[in-house]
This record gives structure tokens, sequence and C-alpha cells, in this order.
């Protein structure tokens, strides 16, 4: 037996498709994270301006947060939507999910997908706009809960989705197995049909959640001026003062909701992609 | 109509994924136009050793020749060599004659691809079908279309990969024979992978058993199924009675001992190594043997079994040391009840003395 | 993303007492829909007919006026077209990057990719558009990476060099910049569905990797690459924190003019743009979906 030498033997031939992969997957890897780099430094940064060079490391923008009220009270309102319109997306997605994977059969066709998924390609300034005007009109006092509405509308698509795709493929035998038992409907759907579903559940849960916290352009419009979302206050400071402040905010921000996502993902062994 | 087949040798080749060796030093010499099948159960390697002269994995030890050519590290599209996927893998978005004509853009053209096209179409007998999408093809034509689109550039070496494994067992078969004379039509050298040992024995020249990694013996199907040189290949064609035991006396007069019984042996093997047992199918194990059977022994019934068509026996036999022997009788045989006596008894021609590392711990 | 997972027949046969098969189901989401998306459109065209509140009362009302306006003045005929160049350009280039790099990542590998690759790609969607668009504007600074990448490619397309933060070039990247990740999404689990044994088929019958992405890989991507096109521009054209910021002022499109005309206080101006964005969006998908769809059948046919 010949001992294991571990030097790699290539194939020749190779090179053109090595070089082109690589090139491709850096250059694409360093376009989609590349624009970290500026907000990593700036935040870091012992310079008023944005963007300046390095002029010295300090930690003082993230200390300054706290003095922020607005950012302060924009987390909690953030999380006051975010939570209500998952919850609503939700609802919406799973039943939707229901009815697309196991009704009737034009209900999986192509009419009803696109306009059921149709929230993703429709420009949610407008729709944020439409929504002011419709409570406008009818002189409602809806506090969040237009925010909330329009943000479940808007991810909703994405927990169909997912639980569609986790629905198809865990099938309908274990439940059918299970109401051969003599399982009610009620029972069944308690004890096996949300129990498998549950990795779905929650990763569609911190995928709404999360797209419902970072979003502007819902919210421009229909934010109550006294209870700005945390994205809109930044936006504000960013049309009108940039201060580091905000780099540091948004890495604090990006830092928070990537580590909460990778958490779910690598220990309650969800997959959020796929 | 192809270019002129050619030897395929493979020298010392080792493959590793990075978890182990998956092909140890494996040597193996395929003659121009020959059928070699490569039998072995899953996992033995036989696929990695058929991967590795497909080129698509680099040997990390060992060369690969196609004639003089020394392959090993060329990448499979400059291999010359047409390679039919256990699955067909003909390509969705394609008809039947694009997937055929696939490997012919920039080599001939597009006349002569058209034609060559045609003839392939004909050879394979999917004229009909040329416009068909692989969807709607059955199981064999599908297998067709892929020999075809495998053969269509004239390869070097043809290499199946479990052709008839996604067939039904009515069709294999049809289609391994069909296959065959294809292949002979064009002449080609072929490596076939297999787990099957029926399709092995039908369709190679040569037939290579493997295990492990490595190729254990290579012999023509014949002397694999009649004198097998190793246990392993013994129990692998079915030869389910081992008994261990030592060769006594030399020349024509050599016999076997198992136990306290000395036993007729036909072809003695000196050249067997020291560890050796005696290898008998149980189909050749005769119940009440008539006379000019060399091999007669006083058993006793421990276990039967029906299979319909036949009854599988089980006998323990007290002058072997109480070894239990296996015979296959047709399912109307006259048999004793279990626990009653019989005879039992082979034709020494039958019995191959092969050499067994585990002293035929079966 | 408007890919629905294709069901198995087997499943469907014995669907009649499954949960959920009556698909009533779907009625709060169509409720949902009604009430969020197609009552508020209505009342927005509704509004997009009226004049301007602020205007001049006497002015004779004409119906379709603001359409009038925003199709014929010179100010909205450039933010139109502007629109209409940053969501094609910028939702073609992002199908190609994103596909680029999907194949990059999935083609001729037996090994499923790792699942870190693919969440960084997609991070952005998470991390929201905020924190990249500042990060464009240090990068797009002068002397800045982003800058110096910009300037050193202009004149490939006849550009000068100068200024990048605040033009059309950097919002057209910064767009980009968002859709890519939408457009992974959607690719990947179409690409990754394509079967090893056929990458290794085309390579055994003598052709190349590259040319097998393009001859068995593209062709096997293609209704993925429908869907993403159309997830693409229709993503583009809807960007806004990208456009507000990385455009500028200056460098209006439709959804930063649908925002300067509600700030300005011209709401039914705002309307009839909000319309016309939306009108634009479904007029470029159709035409997109029409090619493409026509150019799968030419390929059939042939």
């Amino acid at each position: 037996m010949s001992a294991r030498t571990h030097h790699r033997r290539r194939q020749q031939g190779w090179t053109g498709w090595r070089v082109l992969r690589t090139a491709t997957v850096v250059l694409g890897f360093a376009f989609v994270l590349g624009p970290v780099l500026p907000v990593v430094v700036q935040a870091f940064n012992d310079s008023s301006v944005f963007p300046d060079r390095m002029r010295g490391l300090t930690l003082h923008w993230f200390t300054d947060l706290l003095t922020y009220d607005e950012f302060v009270a924009g987390t909690w309102t953030s999380a006051k939507i975010g939570i209500g319109a998952t919850a609503l997306a939700l609802a919406l997605g799973v039943s939707t999910a229901f009815a697309v994977t196991r009704g009737p059969r034009w209900m999986s066709g192509a009419g009803v997908t696109s306009v059921l998924m149709g929230p993703i390609v429709i420009p949610q300034i407008v729709v944020g706009l439409a929504i002011l005007q419709v409570i406008n009109q009818l002189q409602l006092r809806v506090g969040l809960a237009g925010l909330i509405v329009a943000h479940g509308v808007f991810v909703a698509p994405f927990v169909i989705r997912l639980v569609a795709g986790a629905l198809e493929t865990q099938g309908t035998s274990y439940e059918a197995t299970a109401m051969a038992l003599g399982s009610s409907p009620a029972r069944v759907l308690t004890s096996v049909t949300f129990p498998m579903l549950r990795p779905a559940l929650i990763a569609s849960s911190v995928f709404a959640f999360t797209l419902s916290f970072v979003n502007v352009p819902l919210s421009l419009f229909l934010a109550p001026s006294d209870q700005r979302p945390l994205p809109i206050s930044i936006y504000q400071q960013m049309a009108s003062n940039r201060s580091p402040v905000l780099a540091a905010l948004s890495l604090l921000l990006a830092v928070l909701l990537l580590a909460a996502a990778a958490a779910v993902e690598r220990f309650l062994r969800v997959r959020l992609l796929q | 109509m192809t270019a002129p087949s050619q030897r395929v040798a493979l020298a010392g080749v080792s493959v590793d994924y990075g978890k182990g060796p998956v092909v140890t030093d494996l040597d193996l010499t395929v003659a121009p136009g020959e059928i070699t099948a490569l039998l072995g159960q899953s996992g033995c390697g036989k696929s990695t050793t058929l991967r590795a002269i497909a080129g698509l994995v680099t040997p990390t030890a060992g060369t690969i020749h196609f004639g003089e050519d020394d392959v090993t590290f060329t990448p499979p599209w400059r291999r010359e060599l047409g390679l039919v996927f256990q699955n067909h893998a003909l390509f969705p978005h394609l008809s039947v004659a694009r997937n055929i004509e696939y490997g012919l853009r920039r080599r001939m053209a597009r006349p002569e691809r058209r034609q060559r096209v045609a003839e392939m179409l004909a050879l394979v007998g999917l004229e009909e079908l040329a416009e068909s999408e692989p969807a709607q093809l059955s199981g064999g034509q599908s297998q067709r279309a892929a020999l075809a689109r495998a053969l269509a550039p004239g390869p070097r070496i043809l290499l199946l990969d479990e052709p008839f494994s996604a067939l039904d067992a009515n069709l294999r078969d049809r289609m391994r024979a069909e296959v065959e004379s294809i292949i002979r039509k064009v002449g080609v050298t072929t490596v076939m992978v297999t787990h099957d040992q029926d399709e092995a024995m039908s369709m190679a020249d040569r037939v290579a058993i493997m295990a492990e990694g490595r190729i254990l013996e290579v012999a023509e199907p014949e002397d694999i199924f009649r004198r097998p040189a190793l246990a392993y290949t013994a129990r692998f064609v079915g030869a389910s009675n081992l008994l261990a035991g030592q060769i006594e006396g030399t020349g024509g007069t050599a016999r076997f001992r198992v136990g306290e019984t000395a036993l007729a042996l036909a072809v003695p093997k000196t050249s067997v190594p020291a560890a050796h047992a005696l290898a008998i199918k149980p189909e050749d194990v005769l119940l009440d043997p008539a006379a000019g059977t060399d091999v007669v022994l006083d058993a006793q019934l421990a276990g039967s079994k029906f299979h319909g068509a036949v009854r599988d026996l089980t006998w323990t036999v007290p002058a072997l040391g109480g070894v239990a022997v296996r015979s296959r009788v047709p399912a109307g045989s006259a048999v004793p009840e279990v626990g009653g006596r019989g005879r039992i008894g082979w034709r020494s021609d039958r019995a191959a003395l092969v050499h067994d590392p585990d002293r035929g711990a079966a | 993303m408007g890919v629905t997972p294709r069901r198995s027949r087997g499943a469907r046969a014995s669907t009649s007492h499954v949960i959920g098969g009556s698909g009533l189901s779907v009625l709060p989401a169509v409720i949902a829909f009604a009430v969020a998306v197609l009552v508020p459109a209505a009342v927005i065209f509704h509004q997009s007919l009226q004049p301007n509140p602020l205007g001049d009362p006497s002015a004779p009302h004409d119906t379709w006026g603001n359409y009038h306006r925003l199709l014929t003045d010179p100010i909205y005929r450039d933010v139109l077209l502007r629109t209409l160049r940053v969501s094609v350009v910028g939702g073609i280039a992002s199908v190609v990057i994103g596909l680029a790099l999907v194949i990059g990542l999935t083609a001729f590998r037996r090994r499923e990719v790792s699942s870190v690759w693919l969440f960084l790609l997609v991070a952005p969607i998470l991390s929201g558009p905020v924190i990249t668009v500042l990060g464009w504007m240090g990068l797009f600074v002068e002397g800045g990476i982003g800058y110096r990448v910009v300037n050193a490619l202009r004149p490939l397309w006849g550009g000068t060099p100068g200024r990048v933060a605040e033009t059309e070039i950097a919002m057209t990247i910064g767009t980009v910049h968002f859709v890519v990740p939408f457009i992974v999404l959607t690719l990947y689990p179409i690409a990754r569905t394509v079967s090893k044994d056929l990458l290794e088929a085309s390579l055994t019958l003598g052709v190349p990797p590259v040319r097998t992405v393009f001859r068995v890989v593209l062709p096997l991507c293609r209704p993925g690459i429908l869907a993403a096109s159309i997830v693409g521009l229709a993503m583009a054209m809807s960007a806004f924190v990208n456009a507000r910021f990385l455009g500028g002022e200056r460098n209006l499109v439709l959804t930063t003019l649908v925002s300067q005309l509600v700030n300005t206080f011209n709401p039914t101006l705002a309307a009839a743009s909000s319309v016309l964005l939306v009108g634009l969006g479904l007029l470029l998908v159709a035409v997109y979906g029409r090619v493409l769809s026509r150019s799968v059948r030419r390929e059939a046919a042939r």
C-alpha cells in the first residue's frame, strides 16, 4: 500500500475554469461585502466627519449612541412593529402556504402565485404612500397599526415561500397516518403538522422580523411623527446630519441582526436559505 | 467507424477523497476491443475506478494509459472516451438527436454531424424518436440514446457505469444482449461496472472481482464461475459452501482433508497458498448421489426452505466435523423430513480449491 | 422569488380529505392583499387624477393633467428615462453577477456549498439597506476605492473621470448591490438542482468546463433566470434608499421623485408618479418576460 502521500495531483486543463471561477467568486464577494468596510472603519474613526480618513481609534461613537433618545425609542418602536408584522405575516403566510400546496390545482398556478408574491416586486414606497392616503381619507387614527399591516403583508411572501417548500417536502402521509389512528384534524395540526413545520416557521419568523426591522421605504410615509422606527430615524439623520454615529449604529444593528440569524441557523439547526 | 480501439492500462492506481483510500494500488489491463467488467458489491471502489479512468477523479498515485498515451493528468474532455451513466444523464433540454450530436460540435461540420447522428440513431434503433425529449423515453430507449451519445464521437474507450440497474428486471436481459451486440459491432474497448454477476458473466470477456478498493482476481467469466481462485470470489458467484481444510499428498493422488475426512480433488492446485478452502455451489451438492459421484457423505437434514422453483436444504455432516453444507434442489424433489438422514455428494470437478485468508469463516 | 415549488402528482391524488385541501385558507392573504395593496392602489389612482390642492383653484381641471405633465415636462421626462436606464442596466447587471456567483459556487462541485458562504451573500438583505448605503458613500468619496475603480472603468463606456458620489453611476452600482442578494436567493435553489452527472457527461463528451456551463448549466437554469430577471428589474426599479443617497437630489428616479413630491406638498403629482412607477414596472416585466419566453420557445423549436 502506498503511504498517504498528500501532495495533491492535479489534472491539466482546468486552469481556465479555475481562474474564471475564483475571479468570479472573489470579485462577487468583494462586491457584496465590500461596502461594509468603510462603515467598520468610520465607526471606530476618531473624526466627527463622515466619511473621513483614519484619524485614530475611538469607541465613543458607540457610547454616544445611548445619548440619542430617538435611537433608543426607535429600537423599541421597530421591535413592536417587527413582532406585530411577524405575527401577521406568519398567519397570512402559513394559511396561504397550505392553500397553495394543497388547495385546488389552479391555486398553485402561476396566476395566484404571482399575485401573492406581488408584494415583493411592487415598489414599497408607493404602497407606503398609498396606505397613507387611505388612512388620511378615512381619517383613521391607527398609530402603528398601519405600519404593522404594511410590513406584515410585505414580508408574508417570504413566509409563504419557506413554509410552502416545507409543506411540499413533508407531504400529507404523516397527517393521513395520524388521522387513521383517530386524531382529529385539530390535533393532527398541533401534534404532527406544526411540529414538523417548526424549522420553517422559525426560519420564516427570523426572516420576517429582520426584514421588518430594517425596512425604510414602507415606513417612510407611514411612521407617526411621535413613533419613528429606528431605520427611519437613521434615514433622517443621513439626510440632515451625517455623523460617524450612524456608522456605529448601523454596524451594531447589522452585527446583532446577523448574529441572531446565524445563531438560529447554527443552534436551532434551521436553514434560513433554501 | 470509430477510432482504433485501444488498450487501457491502470498501474498502481490509488484514489483517496481525503477520508482514507477508496481504491488502493490497483493494476488492470484491458486489451483492445475487449469488454471487461468490474464486479463487486457497492462501496468496493469499482465506480471510483471507472471515474478515474474517465478522468472525473484524479488518482493520488499510479498511472493510467490509453494505448501509448499517459492520460493520468488529462482532463475528461481530452480523453476521447464515452461514458454511459447509471441514470443515463441525457440532457433534458435537448432532443434525442441533439443529445447524440452534443459531443460532435467542433469536431465536424454540420452535414457530417447530421449524417453521424443518423448513423448512430440507426445503430441503436431510435430513428423514430430522434426529435423526442429525453423525458418521453422509456428506460430502454433512454439507455440506447445514452449509448448512442457516448459512441457518436468515436471514443477510444467506452465506460458503462451500472448501465442496467435503472431498468426493469425483464427488460434488463434484452438490453444486455442488445448493448453487447452494439459494442461488439463497434469494437470499442469497454470497461463496465456492475454489482450483478449475471450481467458481468453474460457480457464481459473478462471479469475483475473488486473488494475494498482492490482487484482480487481477473479471469474469464467461465473461470471466475467454475474455478475461482479466492474464497471471496467463490462466495460472490454463489458458492456458499466453503469447507476449510488442508491438501494432503501431491499430484494425481492429492486429497483435501476436512476434519476427519479426506475428500477427492479433481484438479489439484499445488500453487494455491497455504490457507485453503473447498468451495461448492449449493446446486452442485447432489441428493442421493448417483454412481460416478466421487464425494459421497452421510448427512442429517437440519433445515429446509421453500423458494418457489427451488428448495434450499441445510445439512450437517458428522464426517466433516459437523460442518453445515447447503444444497439446492428442484422444488419437487423427494426430501427427507427435517432431522432425517440422507446421503449427499458432489462431483469433485465441481468443487474449487480456493485461497481463503479468513479460513472459510463464512 | 415568484416560484412556488411544483407539487408532486402523487401527493395530489389523495388530497380530498387533506388539511388545507379546500384551499379556503388562501382567504386571509387575499383580504390582506386587498386591504394593503388593491384598495390603496385604487385610492392613489383616483388621487392622481385630481388637481394639485395647493395649485391655482381657478385653473381648468384636466383629468389626465398630472400624467401629461410627467410625460412632457423635460424635467420629469429625464426622471423617467433615468429610471428606465438604472433599472434595465442595474437589473440586467444584477442577474449577470448573481448568476455568475451562483454558478461559480455550484458548478462541477460534488459537495454542497457551505451555508456560511450563502449566508454572507444574502447578509445585505438581513442587515437592511442603510449600512450598505453608508458604506458605498464611504467608498465613493473622492480618493476612495469605489471612486478609483469607477474612474478607471469610466473610459470603457466613454465617460469622463470625475466625481462619483451622487451620480447615476453610483446609484446604479448601489442598486445592483441591493438586488444581487435577491437574485442569489432566487437562483441558488435552481442552480443546485442541476445534476452533477449532466456536467460530467458533458465533460466526457469532449466539452471543456466553461463551454459546459454555457451549453448545459445556463439552459437548465433558464426558468430561474427568467424569474430572477423579473425580480431584478422590479427591485432595481423600486430601490429607494440607494437612489436617495447615492444618486442624490439631482439624479432623481421615480421612487425618489415620489418622496420629493410628497415633501413639497404635491400629493396628486406624487400619486401620478407612483402609478407611473408601478405601470412602468409591470410593462418592463411583461416585455422582458415575453422576450425571454419567446427566445425559450425559439430554442425549443430549433
